[in-house]
């Protein structure tokens, strides 16, 4: 059974989420629920659950708070937030998981699915745990640094490290300095998503490129510096022009 | 005998200070001050190429003139100083002071020594280097041990101990182990002494320093000799003189042999000859006149011990000669003494009257040469200080010119911006003057100029109309929503209920998401209706609904402005197909066209005419909105949209529905600049 404590301060999102669970998947089995993270470490230290859904904000402190009390922790969390856009990034970095409110029964069960591949592969929680809590003690999302987990071992890079991403079906290939690559299980939506911030551009359909990697644009390619070269978009070509020009 | 030993010993210990003043290079065993290398010094000031190689020269020609010629030392010294500040050279200024305070040192000005090595040590401890500090530390300890203040000395040099060590400098930690020996020695506190002189000898022997050794070992004798211990003494001392021979230091070798021979002076003059004349032997070698001067003395004495008079008697007279050719007064006056109790031994009183005599008028002399020295003296500070009086109105001329100097320069600085100021503005007024003649082009560009901004407020206006109409679109739909969850609920059918709040929720965040982006991509767009029709289709028993696209403008990832499309589709559902019977369908297609791209939306309903007749409030604020937000669209996003609404029909000519096809063209032209 997978042993799951629920804290969230609204009481109708615990109970929305906990029939959630009951059909989502079979094996999950709410043992308590916490309305607020003083409550919510004294459930820990008595149940000791396995899983942790935890709202980020919440009054008298926010689940962010808890796991810095806390420096390390034996479950895996699920966080669950609105639109908060530091929050979404700082838990997106340290490739944790998160459910934005309120939860859609699909989102639910693709996150549980994570949570058992996660739950059994993941030997270096420690490190992800620190890098996770040195991300969210940046003062802005600039300082993040990306989690990336690869077989029984994580690295954690920081985005000028990443040259650029390429999808492949709903997976996507990192690609770092030095010839490094890695596949990682996300879409390149989500690396869109948390990497446009620091000067990455989509220049085609599957292939995410930092801004200065490019060497130039001609005759509808785009020439990285590390040689390869890549189709552009024809849509998306006088935008990038535009931007890879400034 | 005593002073004679002590300022013996002192030789010893002054030849091992030395080696530690010499600041400028930061290597604290480099040769003594020697007067010889002045020339070349001066040679290399001459030549030197800046400020820093000036300073250098300087601080050096201070360095070795210190025991020389004090107050040329002094001059170079103060003159290092005055351009270290200038060049503004921490270490620079820090060494001139250093050699400031050793120089007044030597001359006895305490006070104004202990300022230099204050300012000294103040710089050398902002540099940080430990071996700096550490040089000027040591020369503090002589500069105490020289007032006679042991505590003070030892104080110093244990802290320069302190900083040598922190350095890893080994020489200098062997030499300042060896005055801090010297120190305790002269304080009678022979047993430590000897610690510190034996832990001096371990750093020289890592230093492989044999003479140094010695010199340690010799030291250790002296102590020994001190506690009245000669046998002990000489055990050290013939020690120290085979490692002086073994490094054919003649100089060491002649003052073991020396100290070895006062051992016995007294008691045994016989055993004390032997030493001497070693000593002699080794003092010879060197040509040095005023050690064979000292220890032709010693040997007359021992003679003079041993009833041999005549002997006692030539090494006097052949000493004092010596002594004379040195120009050591004392030497010849303590002869003089010496011949004159020879004398009295011999019962010569007349010879020995003589002798006194001629002691008293070198005594007169040296007194008068005292005297002298002191009027000296005391002319060097009137000289000094009307020099300085001199310089000082030098200066305040210097300074006086200097302002002038700069007046001129601001002066000229304004001259020049002035002249500076005046060809802009004459290049200003020239320019105008050609303008005059563009004068109604330039109005013109002015009105161009100003349309473009007043458009660029408008475009923002629209910015925020078409915001504003994102909003007003919700609530109307939410509305709707709600409405149906409420009635769903009311039914009992509470399953289809929570899907659909779901639905509406996802639906809301995608709405957030995309108002935050002016364009989103087809795929997006095929999402967000999807899932509105999905919701619709709760509410509309029986809709059957299709939204797709050409391959093409998905691999092309076309965009087109968020929400653009959705209140035809809601048009459609709510005044084609809600009041039709039978099978509701509805297609949205969106397809490439030359120009760029083409939604479709199509309905099997009621048609125009139909719904006309039912026409309600919500028909006509959705197309008035659409109106709105199409025009706004072709305004804002200089993309030129169009929409046609045509109405379908049958075979039979009757009513089958409305289509509504939405032109967008694209923004920008799609063909590839290279």
């Amino acid at each position: 059974m997978i042993r799951t404590l629920l804290v969230d301060d609204d009481p109708a999102a615990r109970s929305y989420l906990c029939g959630m669970l009951a059909d989502a998947h079979p094996d999950v089995e709410v043992i308590g629920e916490a309305s607020n993270i003083a409550e919510a470490r004294q459930l820990i230290v008595e149940l000791k659950p396995v899983l942790v859904f935890l709202d980020v904000e919440m009054p008298g402190g926010s689940g962010f708070d808890l796991l810095r009390d806390l420096k390390h922790w034996d479950f895996e969390v699920i966080f669950v937030t609105g639109f908060q856009r530091y929050a979404i990034q700082a838990i997106r970095f340290s490739a944790l998981d998160y459910l934005p409110k309120p939860a859609q029964p699909d989102e639910l069960a693709f996150a549980l699915e994570r949570y058992t591949e996660l739950h059994t592969a993941r030997s270096d929680r420690a490190k992800v745990q620190q890098q996770f809590l040195e991300n969210i003690a940046q003062k802005e999302a600039q300082a993040f640094k990306l989690t990336i987990p690869h077989g029984d071992r994580t690295f954690f890079v920081p985005p000028a490290e990443v040259e650029r991403c390429i999808a492949d079906r709903n997976y996507t290939w990192i690609h770092l300095v030095h010839d490094r690559r890695y596949l990682l299980a996300r879409t390149l939506k989500e690396f869109e998503d948390m990497l446009a911030p620091f000067g990455f551009l989509r220049i085609n359909r599957s292939a995410l490129v930092r801004k200065d990697t490019i060497l130039r644009l001609h005759d509808g390619h785009a020439e990285l510096k590390d040689g390869e070269k890549l189709e552009v978009s024809r849509r998306r070509w006088p935008e990038l022009k535009r931007t890879w020009a400034a | 005998m005593e002073p004679l030993f002590a300022q013996r010993f002192l030789k010893v210990s002054s030849h091992l200070i030395i080696g530690i003043t010499a600041p400028w290079l930061g290597v604290t065993n480099l040769p003594a001050q020697d007067a010889s290398l002045v020339p070349s010094i001066r040679l290399e000031l001459a030549t030197a190429t800046n400020d820093t190689l000036r300073a250098d020269a300087l601080a050096r020609l201070c360095f070795n003139l210190i025991h020389s010629e004090p107050d040329s030392a002094r001059y170079f010294g103060d003159k290092a100083l005055d351009l270290a500040t200038r060049i503004g050279q921490p270490r620079a200024i820090a060494d001139a002071h250093n050699n400031l305070g050793w120089l007044e040192t030597q001359q006895g000005h305490f006070q104004e020594a202990e300022l230099h090595f204050n300012e000294a040590l103040k710089r050398f401890r902002m540099i940080g280097n430990p071996a700096f500090t550490s040089v000027t530390l040591s020369n503090m300890g002589w500069w105490a041990d020289k007032q006679g203040d042991r505590v003070g000395a030892l104080q110093h040099f244990q802290d320069a101990l302190k900083a040598s060590e922190t350095a890893r400098d080994t020489a200098s930690n062997a030499i300042l182990l060896y005055s801090i020996g010297t120190t305790y020695s002269k304080m009678k506190e022979y047993v430590r002494a000897r610690s510190f002189y034996a832990r001096s000898m371990d750093e020289e022997r890592r230093l492989g320093r044999l003479s140094k050794q010695a010199n340690c070992i010799l030291a250790i004798g002296n102590t020994h000799r001190s506690e009245g211990d000669p046998q002990k003494a000489l055990g050290f001392y013939k020690h120290a003189a085979s490692m002086y021979s073994a490094n054919r230091d003649h100089y060491g070798a002649g003052m073991v042999e020396e100290n070895s021979g006062d051992l016995f002076l007294d008691e045994d003059p016989k055993k004390a000859m032997p030493f001497y004349q070693r000593a002699l032997a080794h003092y010879d070698t060197l040509h040095s006149a005023a050690d064979k001067a000292y220890i032709l003395q010693r040997i007359g004495l021992a003679f003079a011990g041993m009833k041999k008079y005549v002997e006692a008697e030539k090494s006097y007279n052949e000493g004092m000669a010596l002594a004379r050719s040195t120009g050591s007064v004392e030497l010849e006056m303590e002869y003089e003494l010496s011949l004159a109790e020879l004398a009295v031994k011999q019962g010569k009183s007349d010879v020995a009257l003589d002798h006194y005599q001629r002691h008293m008028a070198l005594k007169d002399s040296l007194q008068t040469a005292e005297g002298q020295r002191e009027l000296l003296r005391l002319r060097t500070v009137f000289e000094t200080d009307q020099a300085e009086h001199e310089n000082t109105l030098l200066k305040t001329e210097n300074e006086l010119r200097r302002l002038n100097e700069e007046r001129l320069q601001a002066r000229w600085i304004i001259a020049a911006a002035a002249s500076l100021l005046l060809v802009a503005l004459l290049a200003l007024l020239f320019r105008n003057y050609r303008l005059r003649g563009k004068h109604t082009k330039e109005v013109e560009r002015f009105n161009t100029e100003l349309q473009a901004q007043r458009d660029q407020v408008q475009h923002m206006n629209d910015l925020l109309e078409l915001k504003v109409l994102r909003s007003q679109l919700n609530p109307h739909f939410i509305h709707n929503c709600q409405n149906s969850a409420i009635a769903m609920v009311k039914d009992g059918r509470n399953i289809e209920a929570l899907a659909y709040l779901q639905g509406l929720s996802k639906l809301m965040r995608m709405v957030l998401e995309h108002s935050v982006s002016d364009r989103i991509s087809v795929e997006e767009e095929i999402a967000f209706l999807r899932l509105y029709m999905k919701l619709e289709s709760l509410r509309l028993p029986g809709l059957q609904y299709e939204v797709d696209a050409d391959r093409n403008l998905l691999e092309e990832e076309a965009s087109l402005p968020a929400l653009l499309v959705q209140p035809f589709v809601e048009n459609a559902l709510w005044h084609g197909l809600a009041g039709k019977e039978g099978p509701r369908e509805l297609n949205i297609h969106f397809s490439a066209t030359y120009a760029g791209l083409r939604c479709t939306v199509r309905d099997n309903g009621i048609g125009r005419n139909g719904s006309g007749s039912k026409s309600d409030g919500h028909r006509s604020l959705g197309t008035e909105l659409t109106n709105e937000r199409l025009q706004l669209l072709t305004h804002r996003l200089q993309q030129r949209g169009s929409f046609t609404i045509n109405d379908l029909k049958d075979h039979n000519g009757h009513a089958a529905g409305t289509e509504v096809v939405i032109d967008l063209e694209d923004q920008d032209t799609v063909h590839f600049e290279c």
